[in-house]
């Protein structure tokens, strides 16, 4: 709680401290906010037995964790966009406090306790992510990205609202642990929480981008700044992934029968279109936005085979390990000079930049999933666990992995290629080898710390 | 006895209202015609002795929200001619997707087990302003507490991409 008050505050101090136009007292003021409520978090997480309780918020230890990951991954962006964000002097504090308000709705996410409560957050979480997706006003593709991921994601909202209202009238209450107890205790579930339930669903499934409402996700991730690109795979994805977990694993895990066939095809559908689509991409960020498609696929076998909230570690390893990999290649996106990113502009990067080069090639070996890499843990720990209910979907899964290292191989490629033309890349500032450094640390020796 | 033929005749009214809304072949006059279903929903919502919900639903919808409809709908110069071409399976696919909607809601509907029987009407304070100006600063203080980091992260976020560049304004 108290890190959601320190979030939301040094947002406030960062916009009005961008009234003086100076973006390095911004990124300051900024970083220090998230970094303290970072630090009150890990404070908080050695004492895990006295849940703090509000109404519609819960700090139980899951809820700590998931925080923290938040705030870090927020804190690696925002450093590694000031780069982007101080080019418009003005504005580098506006954006910088959008994304810490985002975070205090991310934080909301993983931590509520009612349906209310998540609602607030979902929607505190993304309008934000509406906004920062079209800062590029010259860029027409830019704009796009804000316009179509705006109107998708009001619509989705709204399916979701409309499921939100079905699940309060079949059950009566908007807390999930009651709702939990009313799908366990009551032997016929009426229709409209099957309804509910369905609508939920669709609109989840939109929010973290799986197959069939998948459609948005490589044109706003293309036209959106890369910074912001990263954040919405990395925070808003993980904050997504959270919430589905706790309200379709955990609340509505009782009545699984209803949703778990839609999912494994839903599951299966991402993991295949998003990597037979990765393999014909030409542009970075498309690529990554497909890729994604698949990781979400890999994901969502974790929603379907977990049912509590004491397994919920392996998810967040996956989407942990996920997070770091995704901060490394956008922040390598952020270099490349050219508006439009093709991969091909990454020529020559490890050959003039050996230490970028380096920790983007384990970064996409860690999203391959090659042994000692932090990636391989998540998505080990994801498969073997649902390997017990769902054999053939892990096998489809394994299938994939190797589908995917295809195009990561491809992209390794062409960094260590020579080239011959003029180089595409732009000079790194210094705090972008801050950032790499710590995310190559993470990915090197987390599957060790945290498995 | 009354009451319950006040609730069906504001029911069709308000269903034809709506019907009209999609059927009327003039953008404004189905913006009208929906301001007009808000006006019906709001007479629903007061016979369900929900009269802060009735009053907002008319400032915010019927006021403030529609208006801006009429305003857009009035600057876009909307006309026959001009509408933009929907293909035929795009049209056939939201019929049948929208009609399957509408067949599992109205199953839903029909095996639909009541909770509570009937709405009390003994207490007249509960959906007033009173009551929900209790919960709201009491039991939920946190959430209305925490939804005004939404709304000023949409103040911030609408001014920001709203707000002319100087730069643009110079090449101008």
């Amino acid at each position: 709680m108290d890190a959601l008050i320190i979030l939301f505050a040094s947002g406030i101090l960062t916009m009005f401290i961008s009234l003086l136009k100076k973006p390095v007292l911004s990124l300051i003021t900024a970083s220090a906010g998230l970094f303290i409520a970072g630090s009150l978090l890990v404070l908080n997480f050695d004492h895990p037995l006295n849940f703090i309780k509000y109404e519609g918020l819960i700090f139980d230890s899951a809820s700590v964790l998931f925080s923290l990951t938040i705030v870090v991954f927020t804190l690696l962006l925002t450093l590694s966009g000031y780069a982007y964000f101080s080019k418009e002097k003005d504005h580098t504090g506006d954006y910088m406090a959008l994304m810490l308000f985002s975070a205090t709705g991310a934080l909301c996410m993983v931590s509520f306790s009612d349906l209310f409560m998540f609602f607030i957050g979902l929607e505190i979480l993304s309008i934000p992510v509406y906004v920062l997706a079209g800062t590029k006003k010259k860029d027409l593709r830019s704009t796009e990205a804000s316009i179509k991921y705006f109107f998708t994601g009001a619509f989705a909202t709204g399916v979701l609202l409309f499921g939100i209202a079905m699940i309060y009238g079949a059950t009566g209450t908007f807390k999930i642990a009651e709702i939990e107890a009313f799908i366990n205790t009551n032997d016929t579930l009426p229709s409209f929480l099957h309804v509910g339930i369905l609508l939920m669903l669709a609109s989840f499934l939109f929010k973290v981008g799986a197959v069939p409402f998948h459609f948005w996700s490589p044109d706003v991730y293309e036209g959106s700044p890369s910074v912001m690109t990263g954040y919405m795979a990395a925070v808003v994805k993980f904050a997504g992934f959270i919430a589905f977990f706790k309200l379709f694993s955990v609340a509505f895990g009782g009545a699984s029968d209803y949703w778990a066939p839609i999912l494994i095809v839903v599951a299966i559908a991402s993991m295949f279109l998003g990597n037979l689509s990765a393999i014909q991409q030409t542009q970075f960020k498309r690529l990554i936005a497909y890729s994604s498609i698949t990781h979400v696929g890999y994901a969502l076998l974790a929603i379907l085979s977990f049912n509590s909230l004491l397994n919920v570690q392996s998810l967040w390893i996956y989407l942990f390990s996920y997070g770091f990999s995704i901060v490394v290649l956008l922040s390598v996106s952020m270099l490349i000079k050219q508006e439009d990113d093709s991969i091909a502009s990454l020529k020559g990067l490890a050959r003039k930049y050996p230490f970028i080069g380096f920790v983007a090639i384990l970064a996409l070996l860690s999203m391959a999933g090659i042994p000692p890499l932090f990636g391989f843990f998540g998505k080990y720990m994801v498969f073997s666990r649902a390997f017990g209910a769902y054999p053939m979907l892990v096998i489809i899964a394994i299938i994939n992995s190797g589908i995917g290292i295809y195009y990561y191989l491809r992209t390794i490629i062409v960094m260590l290629s020579e080239n011959d033309q003029e180089s595409m890349i732009k000079t790194p500032h210094v705090l972008h080898y801050l950032v790499l450094s710590i995310c190559a640390i993470a990915l090197m020796v987390g599957g060790f710390v945290f498995v | 006895m009354s009451l319950a033929i006040l609730t069906y005749i504001l029911g069709g009214l308000t269903f034809g209202s709506a019907l009209m809304v999609v059927l009327a072949p003039h953008p404004v006059r189905s913006v009208l015609y929906l301001i007009l279903t808000f006006f019906f929903i709001s007479g629903n919502y007061i016979l369900l002795n929900a009269q802060f919900v009735a009053v907002v639903n008319i400032i915010v919808y019927a006021g403030a929200i529609m208006v801006l409809f009429l305003f857009v709908l009035m600057l876009l110069n909307l006309s026959k001619e001009n509408e933009p071409k929907t293909k035929n399976v795009a049209k056939f696919a939201a019929v049948v997707a929208s009609g399957i909607l509408a067949v599992v809601l109205i199953a839903a509907t029909k095996d639909t087990m009541i909770l509570q029987s009937g709405y009390q009407t003994s207490d007249n304070a509960q959906g007033l302003v009173e009551g929900l100006g209790q919960l709201l600063f009491t039991k939920y203080v946190l959430p209305f507490e925490i939804s005004s980091v939404l709304f000023l992260s949409a103040m911030v976020g609408a001014v920001l991409l709203a707000k002319r560049e100087k730069q643009i304004t110079n090449e101008l």
